[in-house]
């Protein structure tokens, strides 16, 4: 699922561990969401979004995710 | 991250029980096989066995309460693919001759000439040792994969 923590995160000046702090995750999480190859559960994208004063949608890109249906197995994991 | 975690001598001291037991026991083998009581032996192998696997849940469990959701979707996906891949090393592996062979030397060797009926008892229990020991290093080797795919290598 794509993304807007980097920009987001360059705007607000914050490091990814920064980020992980607000968030209690670990920065290696923030690393793998950030970069798309893990998709957080709704709770985590809730966190991620209410750091930066934002909606879920304004930060994860929704279009990548609605009408998928890739067998992902629920576990986050991007297939490659 | 703002949770617990224990410091360097915490980590020593929460794993070291898992390796001191195991160490102590095979080090006392000597001693116990000087007292010639088999009743004596199996207990404290079957007590050793019991706290180590007990010990090894309390563990893994006090490490997965500070994990977050990345890390444990890896700890469920390394467990469940080594357990896959250690069983199927596993049967491999005892079907090339010399793997089996030193197998059923070592139980030869532990059981003596004499006594058939311990030989193959003690092959199967190396069989199970052995089984075991390929999941847990599948296990840790699909740990380091996963980790290095969707983590990313070390910083």
């Amino acid at each position: 699922m794509k993304n807007r923590i980097r920009v987001l995160r360059a705007e607000k000046n914050w490091s990814q561990a920064e980020l992980a702090e607000r968030v209690r995750v670990s920065r290696n999480s923030i690393n793998a969401i950030e970069n798309g190859r893990f998709d957080p559960s709704l709770p985590l994208a809730f966190r991620i979004a209410d750091a930066f004063g934002l909606s879920v949608e304004e930060v994860f890109d929704k279009t990548d995710v609605v009408g998928r249906s890739d067998g992902q197995g629920g576990d986050g994991a991007r297939p490659e | 991250m703002t949770r617990d975690h224990p410091g360097k001598s915490g980590r020593w001291a929460l794993f070291a029980p898992l390796v001191v037991v195991p160490v102590a026991f095979f080090a006392s083998l000597p001693w116990l096989a000087e007292q010639r009581n088999e009743a004596l032996t199996n207990g404290i192998a079957a007590a050793c066995a019991v706290f180590v696997m007990g010990y090894s849940v309390f563990v893994a469990r006090r490490v997965a309460r500070r994990m977050d959701e990345v890390e444990l979707a890896g700890d469920r996906f390394a467990s469940a693919k080594g357990w896959q891949f250690g069983s199927l090393a596993a049967v491999l592996l005892m079907m090339f001759t010399p793997i089996n062979e030193v197998l059923v030397d070592l139980a030869y060797g532990g059981a003596g000439p004499e006594d058939p009926e311990k030989t193959i008892r003690l092959g199967i229990w190396f069989g199970i040792i052995f089984a075991i020991a390929l999941q847990g290093l599948a296990t840790f080797a699909v740990s380091i994969w996963w980790r290095r795919r969707i983590v990313g290598p070390p910083a």
